[in-house]
C-alpha cells in the first residue's frame, strides 16, 4: 500500500492518497485498537501490583 | 563459492545490460513484420479464457485506468491490470523483472520511445501488428519488424497559472524562463524518472545546447518526478511556472475548470512518442494481443484524445474543439534512436545540475 | 508457544532431566544469522569490488572526494542531530506531564501519541505539503488571508531543510515519548515516598530520584530518534527532492535508479552502519552505567506530582504540540480527500466524493490492501517470536557469543531500508533461494528492518523485570523454558502485546525496502 501511495505521488494524485492514507490509517488504528481490547492485556500490570 | 559470487555478480549486470542494450549479439528478429491481425472471435475468447492482462505505463493513471476500464467493458470478463510508474522506472523494472525470470507483463508502454529500441534489440518484443496500424499508421509511427507502434502522442510544453500570470506576463519561450523574475516559481519534472522529459531534455539540449539547462539549473525550480505533476502543481497554486509538463494533463486541467494555461515555445515544443507492445514471453498472450489491437482501435484511440487530452495518428479520429490543431504547432523533431545513445549521460548531467 | 512444548515433555519425563533450550536457542541464533549475514556480506562484498569485480577502494575515495556524496553526508547528520534535539526538548516535558503529573486528559495524550507513532512519516509529511507548500499550502493561504500579505509571500516553506527537519520530528518524537513514558511508568512510588519521607521536597525528589531514572530512557530514546531520522527515506524523498538536495538514503536510493551503481551504494551505506554501531556502544556503556532494575516484586504506585495552577499551561503544551503531528495533518489529507483540489478548503458546496470511487476503481487498490494486511500480520507474529527468543538469550547470557546475537539483532536499523531491499534482491534473486517477486521477500525484508525495534523493546522489558524472578524459580528446578513461560512469559505480556502492534503498524507504514522489492508479480498475490 505504501508502495502505491508513493507512485501516486510522483505523479501528484494529491486526493487519491489522502483517501489511501486515511484508509491506512484507519486500518492500523483498528488493529491498534482491537489487539488493546484483547482480555487479558494489561494483566502484568494487575501481577505487579497485587 | 568463488564461482557463485561471480554468478551473482552478473545477475546484476546482466539486468543493467537487459536495460541498457549492451547485450550482445542482439537476438535475430524477423525482417519483416507479420501480417495485420483482426480482433477475431477466436482471439476474444482466447483471452477470457486468460481472463486477464497486465499493463506497464507510463500514462498518467486516471488515463489509463480509464482505458483499462473501457476495455474491460467491451470484453467482459477480462480484467486488466494497469501498473503506473514513470518510463525510465517501467523500464528499469522490467530490467529486473526480466533478468530474475519474472515475466509478468503482458502489454507495455513507455513515453521514451528509446526503450522500446532497446527491448527490440534485446529481442523481448513479440512482433505484432494489430489492423489499425497495418491500415492507417504513417510510416514513421509503426516498427517495419511489426514490434510497436505509436500509441499515442503529445507535447511537453510550458504552462503558467491564470490566477498568478496574466496572459502578457507569461513566459513566451524557452529563453524567456531564465528571466530572473522567474526564479523560485517554476517546477520541473525529472528525466530520471519521466520519460517524457527524458525526450524533452534530449530535443532541449540538442536544439538549446546544455548552457540552457545550466542558466534553468541556477533558477531555483521544484523539482518533482512525473511529467504529469507538474501541470497539477500549477493548478493548486503552488507554482506560478511551468519549465515542462505534458501537454495532456494541461488540458484535463484546463477543461476541468482549474486556472491553468498552455504556452508553445516560440523555439519549438519537444514532441513526445509513446509506443505500445506485446511481450514475447507474456503470461497471458491472447489477452495481450486482443489489449494490444483494442489499444490501436478508433475507439480507444478517441478517448485518448477525449478524456486523455492526447494526440493520436489515427485519421479516422477527431480532435476537440479549443485545443490548438496539433498541425499547426511548430514542434521539434523526435528521435529515438538519439535518445537511446545518450540517455544516461543525459540523466548523469542533469542531476549533476539540478542537484537530484 | 510451540517452544515450550519441548519443555512440557521434560517435565513429564523428569528422570531424562534434558534443557531443551540450547537447541532451540541456537536454531533461532542460525536464522538470524541467514536473515541479517546474508544480505549484509553482498553489500559488504559490493562495497569493495568494482563493476569488474576486482578488489577495489575506489569506491570509498568517491564517497569521501565528491561533492556529491559529501553534500548528503552533511545534510544527513544535522538533519538527524537536530531531529533527536527537537524531539527530545517535545518528548520528554510530555512524558513527564503524562505519567508522573495529575494532567488531564492524560489517557487521550497518550492515545495521540500513539496516532502519531503510527502515521507513516511519508504520509505525514505529503500531508505537511498539503500544508505548508510555500504557495498552495492551506497554512500559507490562511497567512495571506489574515494579514492580506502578496501572493508569493509565504511564513512556511515545507521544502526546504528546515521544513524536512521540522516533519521529520513530528513523526519520530513518539520513539522518546514512550520510552520516557514507560520509564517513568516503571518507576516504583516507593522509591519517592523514601525520598518524601526523608525530607526530600517535590523537586529534590526529582532531580535526585525521578531524572537519574529516566535518563537513560531519554539518551535511549534519543539514540533511536537520530538513527530513525537518518535512515528515514519516505520523507526526504518527498520534501528534499523538490527542493533540490539529497540526503544519504534518497541518495542511495537514486543509486540504484537506472543505470544503478550499487557497489557506490553499498559504499554508501557502510558509514552510516559504523556510525550506528559506535552509538550503540555509547547506549550500552550509558545503560550499564544507570540501568536500574526496579520492577522486581511488589511496588507502590508512582505518586503523582500535582501542577496545581500550571494545569492549563500544561494541556496547552501538549495540544499544542499534538497539534503537529496529528490534528493538523489528520485535517489537511481529510480536506483533500473530500476536495475537488487538494488544496482547496472543503465547503458544503464543493464537497465530492470523486477521489473516493478513484481510488476504489484502481485495479490496484484492492491487491494492495490486502497484501498490507497479510504481510502485516504475518511479519509482526514472526517477529515478536524472534524478538522474544533473541531478547532473552542477549539480556540473560543465555548462550556463548549472545553479545553477537544481540548486536545482530539491532544492526538491521543501520542499514536504510533501501540498502537492505537491494542487499534481500541480490541475495534472493539467483539459487538455491529464488525469491524474489514473491511476498517472501518482502517477509524477510520486514522482518529483518523490524527487529531491531522489536528487540530494543524486549530486551528492556526483560531487563526491567530483573532476573532474581526467574533465577528463583530455576534454583527451584524449573528449566530455563519453564522458567520463561511461568514466570517471565506472564511478566511480559503487555510489551509482547505492544510489539506485535509495533511490528504490524510499522511493516504498514514500510516504504523503501517494498519500493525495490515489490513488483506486479508480488502485488498480485500468486506468489
Amino acid at each position: 500500500m505504501s508502495v502505491l501511495i508513493f507512485d501516486l505521488k510522483e505523479s501528484g494524485d494529491l486526493g487519491a492518497i489522502a483517501v489511501l492514507g486515511i484508509m491506512m490509517l484507519v486500518l492500523t488504528f483498528a488493529v491498534v485498537i482491537t489487539i488493546n481490547r484483547i482480555p487479558g492485556f494489561g494483566a502484568a500490570q494487575r501481577l505487579r501490583n497485587t | 563459492m568463488k564461482l557463485r559470487k561471480i554468478t551473482r555478480r552478473d545477475v546484476l549486470k546482466g539486468s543493467a545490460a537487459v536495460a541498457a542494450g549492451t547485450f550482445a549479439p542482439p537476438a535475430r528478429v524477423l525482417a519483416q513484420a507479420p501480417p495485420p491481425a483482426a480482433i477475431t472471435p477466436e482471439l476474444i475468447k482466447a483471452a477470457q479464457k486468460e481472463g486477464r492482462v497486465v499493463w506497464y505505463t507510463s500514462l498518467d493513471l486516471p488515463v489509463a485506468e480509464r482505458v483499462a476500464k473501457q476495455f474491460a467493458a467491451r470484453y467482459q470478463g477480462i480484467t486488466p491490470r494497469v501498473e503506473r510508474t514513470g518510463a525510465e522506472r517501467v523500464y528499469q523494472r522490467i530490467g529486473q523483472e526480466y533478468s530474475a525470470k519474472i515475466h509478468a507483463v503482458d502489454v507495455v508502454q513507455s513515453s521514451d520511445a528509446a526503450h522500446f529500441i532497446v527491448w527490440k534489440r534485446n529481442g523481448i518484443l513479440l512482433p505484432y501488428v494489430p489492423e489499425d496500424v497495418a491500415k492507417s499508421w504513417p510510416e514513421e509511427h509503426r516498427d517495419p519488424d511489426g514490434q510497436f507502434a505509436t500509441f499515442r502522442a503529445w507535447l511537453c510544453v510550458i504552462g503558467y497559472n491564470t490566477n498568478m500570470l496574466k496572459a502578457p506576463e507569461a513566459p513566451k519561450s524557452f529563453a524567456d524562463l531564465l528571466d530572473p523574475k522567474w526564479a523560485a516559481k517554476m517546477v520541473k519534472a525529472h528525466p530520471g524518472y519521466s520519460g517524457t522529459i527524458m525526450t524533452a531534455t534530449f530535443q532541449l539540449t540538442r536544439e538549446l545546447g546544455w548552457e540552457y539547462l545550466e542558466k534553468l539549473a541556477k533558477q531555483k525550480v521544484m523539482q518533482v518526478q512525473s511529467s504529469a505533476d507538474p501541470p497539477k502543481k500549477l493548478a493548486l497554486g503552488e507554482r506560478a511556472v511551468m519549465a515542462d509538463g505534458n501537454e495532456y494533463n494541461m488540458f484535463q486541467e484546463k477543461e476541468g475548470g482549474r486556472p491553468v494555461e498552455i504556452v508553445y515555445p516560440t523555439e519549438g515544443t519537444p514532441l513526445i512518442i509513446g509506443p505500445n507492445g506485446v511481450m514475447k514471453a507474456a503470461p497471458n498472450p491472447n489477452a495481450a494481443k486482443l489489449f494490444q489491437s483494442y489499444c490501436y482501435t478508433a475507439e480507444c484511440q478517441q478517448l485518448l484524445i477525449d478524456v486523455g487530452g492526447l494526440r493520436s495518428v489515427h485519421p479516422n479520429t477527431k480532435e476537440k474543439e479549443g485545443r490548438t490543431p496539433f498541425a499547426s504547432i511548430k514542434k521539434w523533431k523526435d528521435d529515438p534512436a538519439g535518445v537511446d545513445k545518450s540517455a544516461d549521460m543525459i540523466k548523469k548531467r542533469y542531476s549533476q545540475l539540478f542537484g537530484v | 508457544m510451540t517452544i515450550a512444548l519441548p519443555a512440557e515433555s521434560a517435565v513429564r519425563r523428569r528422570t531424562f532431566k534434558i534443557d531443551f533450550s540450547l537447541p532451540v536457542l541456537i536454531a533461532f541464533a542460525a536464522v538470524l544469522c541467514v536473515l541479517i549475514v546474508l544480505p549484509m556480506s553482498w553489500l559488504a562484498y559490493y562495497s569493495v569490488v568494482d563493476k569488474a569485480g576486482q578488489f577495489t577502494l575506489e569506491n570509498f575515495a568517491t564517497l569521501v572526494t565528491e561533492p556529491e556524496f559529501r553534500g548528503p553526508m552533511l545534510t544527513t547528520l544535522i538533519l538527524a542531530t537536530s531531529a533527536s534535539i527537537f524531539c527530545a526538548l517535545a518528548a520528554a516535558p510530555m512524558g513527564w506531564l503524562v505519567a508522573r503529573t495529575d494532567l488531564p486528559f492524560a489517557k487521550a495524550v497518550r492515545a495521540l501519541v500513539t496516532a502519531s507513532f503510527v502515521t507513516p512519516p511519508f504520509l505525514g509529511a505529503i500531508a505537511w505539503e498539503l500544508l505548508a507548500a510555500p504557495n498552495s499550502g492551506l497554512l500559507n493561504k490562511l497567512y495571506r488571508h489574515l494579514t492580506g500579505a502578496e501572493m508569493g509571500d509565504h511564513i512556511f516553506n515545507i521544502y526546504s531543510m528546515t521544513g524536512l527537519i521540522f516533519v521529520v520530528s513530528c513523526y519520530t518524537f513518539p520513539y522518546i515519548f514512550v520510552l520516557i513514558a514507560n520509564a517513568l511508568d516503571r518507576i516504583p512510588g516507593d522509591l519517592e515516598d523514601a525520598s518524601s519521607m526523608l525530607g526530600g521536597r517535590t523537586w529534590t525528589t526529582a532531580r535526585r530520584i525521578t531524572i537519574p531514572l529516566a535518563l537513560p530512557a531519554l539518551l535511549a530514546g534519543m539514540l533511536i530518534a537520530f538513527l530513525q531520522a537518518m535512515t528515514l527515506f519516505g520523507s526526504p524523498a518527498i520534501l528534499a527532492l523538490p527542493a533540490g538536495f539529497h540526503t544519504m538514503t534518497t541518495k542511495i536510493w537514486s543509486l540504484f535508479q537506472f543505470p544503478p551503481k550499487p557497489e557506490l551504494a553499498a559504499a554508501a551505506s557502510l558509514p552510516l552502519l559504523v556510525l550506528t554501531v559506535m552509538l550503540l556502544r555509547t547506549q550500552q556503556m550509558i545503560l550499564g552505567r544507570k540501568g536500574y532494575s526496579v520492577v522486581g516484586g511488589k511496588t507502590g504506585d508512582p505518586r503523582l506530582i500535582r501542577l496545581g495552577i500550571w494545569k492549563w499551561p500544561a494541556v496547552a503544551f501538549v495540544f499544542a504540540v499534538l497539534m503537529l503531528p496529528v490534528f493538523l495533518p489528520y485535517f489537511a489529507l481529510i480536506n483533500a480527500a473530500l476536495s475537488p483540489i487538494a488544496t482547496t478548503l472543503v465547503t458544503p458546496e464543493n464537497a465530492t466524493l470523486k477521489n473516493v470511487w478513484f481510488t476504489f476503481g484502481l485495479s490496484s487498490t484492492k491487491i494492495a490492501l490486502q497484501n498490507t494486511f497479510i504481510l502485516g500480520a504475518l511479519t509482526a507474529t514472526l517477529g515478536t517470536l524472534m524478538a522474544l527468543v533473541i531478547g532473552y538469550i542477549s539480556v540473560r547470557r543465555a548462550v556463548v557469543g549472545h553479545q553477537a546475537l544481540g548486536f545482530l539483532a539491532t544492526a538491521p536499523i543501520a542499514i536504510p531500508g533501501i540498502v537492505l531491499g537491494v542487499g534481500l534482491f541480490l541475495t534472493y534473486t539467483q539459487p538455491p533461494f529464488v525469491l524474489y517477486g514473491t511476498l517472501w521477500i518482502l517477509l524477510l525484508a520486514y522482518l529483518t528492518i523490524e527487529l531491531p525495534a522489536a528487540y530494543q523493546q524486549l530486551s528492556s522489558a526483560y531487563k526491567a523485570v530483573g532476573n532474581d524472578l526467574e533465577d528463583a524459580s530455576r534454583i527451584l528446578g524449573a528449566t530455563r523454558l519453564q522458567a520463561l513461560r511461568h514466570i517471565t512469559a506472564p511478566l511480559l505480556r503487555t510489551s509482547v502485546i505492544a510489539t506485535w502492534c509495533f511490528i504490524f503498524v510499522a511493516t504498514v507504514r514500510e516504504l523503501s525496502a517494498a519500493i525495490i522489492l515489490f513488483t506486479s508479480d508480488t502485488r498480485s498475490c500468486r506468489s
